[in-house]
């Protein structure tokens, strides 16, 4: 489908949902589930309240919908939504986010097949690294959190980024260098998140591993 | 330090998903139809209130209007004969009407209604809206003129010819013998003159002569209506339907005659293009559009929306996706004065009766004889609901 037809698509299909049609609230709950996700794992890392935030974020979706302006795309301006969900999770006075399938006794069945040896080993310091890395964010505020795990972890431009956040892209900018400073100062003490964050050839990347599990 | 694509995406499992998905379409689906609702129940409650005041300010104006007037005001049950050799001025409570010298004709009430039965002569009527009550109907011979609420003349001449109605405000039906109904609006004429069912515009100096004031006198009025059908099609002019200036111009004729088969009329009849962006590609100028329309809900958005259907229907030949942004439309823009989208319904009855006159067209066509009934395309959507299935 070509950005035209999809964009169209979009406008109609939200008309649809605002007339109460249940059809058209499935289909676009269908189009857009895997990137509020996404976006919310990235966010927030591997997250017991998950399920709970990704209708939360929805919810908040289909109760804006009349708001959305054609003028920015539907997928952007759902990321803002999932964004702002986020950020009310994270600001939650004494709020910790639930980590929770990244534990050592937490692993899935396909990972357990090929953890053996010098691969295991890999993979269970990217496992630990990104469990590690969540911990520091923890320690951040809501928007340095944001400002840089959709930048560095989703792969955001800052523009983007800032966008989301409702920041100026100086703003951001700062945030991001701050909580990079951070880590880089955590993982000066910690070599499993230091190997973690300058991953060399002897260190697989997380999602590598993932990729390798049938 | 690069994370891009590092730190996976752990899914969630079909059966918490299917659970989001059934939560939130539940919710969302209800939210959606609460929000409407109260929207249409204040809309409703606004309705009740101008329709409230519009009562008050009408019965105030009637009875004012009814002082001074010098027509006798009856309001009996019982059947009201004139047939006098001065022209009268009658108040029937339900309608004022005058009648040239020499013009025959009983009101009778049945049901609720009002019926106007001509023996000869020619009158005049002016009649207030009706709303649920039955209708005002005026017959003349095998002729039967259908009021909602207007200002019309009905010209039966010695009782044994032609009928002509010349309409000057709202619209009436006309019925005749076993034709369909057709709709004449303001500034039109319909005539059975020489045999002939026409109907045609009215020069505008012709519909002001016609449309006299109840404080001058009525005449009789030989209306010229075409001989010769110019052509089976509607609205040759080619401009926007309604009340195109071009077709009052004195002088000038848009001449409509009653076809047989209102398919070719459909067809013929002309649909307002897309708005003119300058932007040669369809698909491009479909989505200038889809920005102006997804913006807001004013006028300029409501022309988009429309540009678009037109592309999608008529460029781009995807009719499906066009009922889809019409329908859109309706629900977006028409509030409620629906006259005032007479273009994006013609295009929806453009569409759903190119191919059959099924239940979707005839909805469709009665959809647009309601809103618009002063425009020419009524008469064809009028055709199309009097057509047997």
């Amino acid at each position: 489908m070509t950005a035209v037809a999809a964009y169209v698509e979009d406008v109609l299909l939200v008309d649809r949902c605002l007339t109460g049609e249940a059809t058209a609230t499935r289909e676009l709950f269908r189009r857009h589930k895997n990137r509020v996700h996404a976006c919310l794992y990235r966010v927030l890392g591997s997250n017991r309240d998950m399920d709970d935030l990704l209708q939360e974020a929805f919810l908040q979706v289909f109760q804006s919908l009349r708001n959305w302006r054609a003028e920015a795309s539907l997928a952007t301006w759902i990321d803002r939504v999932s964004v702002r969900v986020a950020y009310r999770y994270l600001t939650k006075k004494g709020r910790r986010v639930q980590t929770d399938t990244l534990d050592d006794d937490d692993d899935g069945p396909s990972l357990a097949i090929h953890d053996s040896g010098t691969h295991g080993a890999r993979r269970q310091l990217a496992r630990d690294g990104v469990k590690r890395l969540y911990a520091v964010l923890d320690e951040l505020s809501p928007a340095a959190r944001l400002a840089f795990t959709l930048h560095e972890i989703d792969g955001r431009p800052l523009a983007e980024t800032a966008k989301l956040v409702g920041s100026s892209v100086t703003a951001t900018k700062l945030r991001v260098w701050r909580a990079r400073k951070r880590i880089e100062t955590a993982a000066a003490a910690d070599p499993v998140l230091a190997e973690f964050l300058v991953p060399s050839g002897d260190v697989v990347a997380f999602d590598s591993i993932e990729k390798e599990a049938p | 330090m690069n994370l891009r694509d590092r730190i996976p995406v752990e899914p969630l499992s079909d059966e918490r998903m299917t659970n989001i998905e059934r939560n939130v379409v539940v919710a969302a689906t209800d939210a959606a139809r609460t929000a409407r609702a109260p929207a249409r129940g204040n809309m409703w409650l606004g309705f009740a209130l101008i329709a409230a005041a519009m009562v008050a300010v009408g019965v105030t104006s009637w009875k004012l209007a009814s002082r001074t007037s010098d027509a006798p005001v009856v309001a009996t049950e019982s059947p009201i004969h004139v047939d006098t050799t001065e022209g009268t001025k009658l108040d029937i409570g339900d309608a004022r009407i005058e009648s040239v010298p020499g013009t025959k004709f009983v009101v009778t009430r049945p049901a609720g209604g009002v019926l106007v039965e001509m023996a000869r002569g020619k009158i005049e009527l002016e009649v207030g809206k009706r709303g649920t009550r039955p209708p005002l109907i005026v017959r003349a011979g095998n002729t039967d003129v259908v009021v909602v609420g207007t200002r019309f003349s009905v010209d039966y001449g010695d009782g044994t010819g032609e009928v002509v109605v010349i309409v000057t405000e709202g619209a009436v039906d006309v019925r005749e013998r076993s034709r369909p109904d057709v709709r004449v609006a303001m500034g039109q004429a319909w005539t059975t003159k020489r045999g002939q069912i026409a109907i045609a515009d009215l020069p505008s100096t012709q519909v002001a002569a016609t449309g006299s004031t109840t404080t001058a006198p009525l005449e009789r009025t030989d209306i010229e209506m075409p001989v010769e059908p110019t052509h089976p099609n509607v609205g040759s002019s080619g401009s926007s339907e309604g009340n195109g200036s071009g077709s009052n111009r004195p002088g000038k004729r848009k001449t409509i005659v009653y076809e047989d088969d209102p398919r070719k009329a459909l067809l013929g009849a002309p649909i307002q293009p897309a708005l003119d962006i300058g932007v040669a590609d369809p698909r491009a100028a479909l989505v200038e559009h889809l920005k102006v329309a997804g913006a807001g809900r004013g006028d300029d958005a409501a022309r988009a929306m429309y540009s678009v259907a037109y592309l999608q229907s008529r460029v781009l030949k995807d009719h499906a996706a066009a009922l889809k942004t019409l329908d859109i439309y309706m629900a977006r823009f028409i509030k409620k004065d629906r006259s005032e989208h007479a273009d994006a319904l013609w295009l929806r009855v453009r569409i759903l009766c190119e191919k059959n006159f099924d239940d979707a067209c005839r909805r469709a066509a009665r959809i647009y004889s309601e809103a618009a009934p002063s425009t020419n395309k009524s008469g064809i959507a009028d055709s199309i609901l009097a057509t047997p299935q």
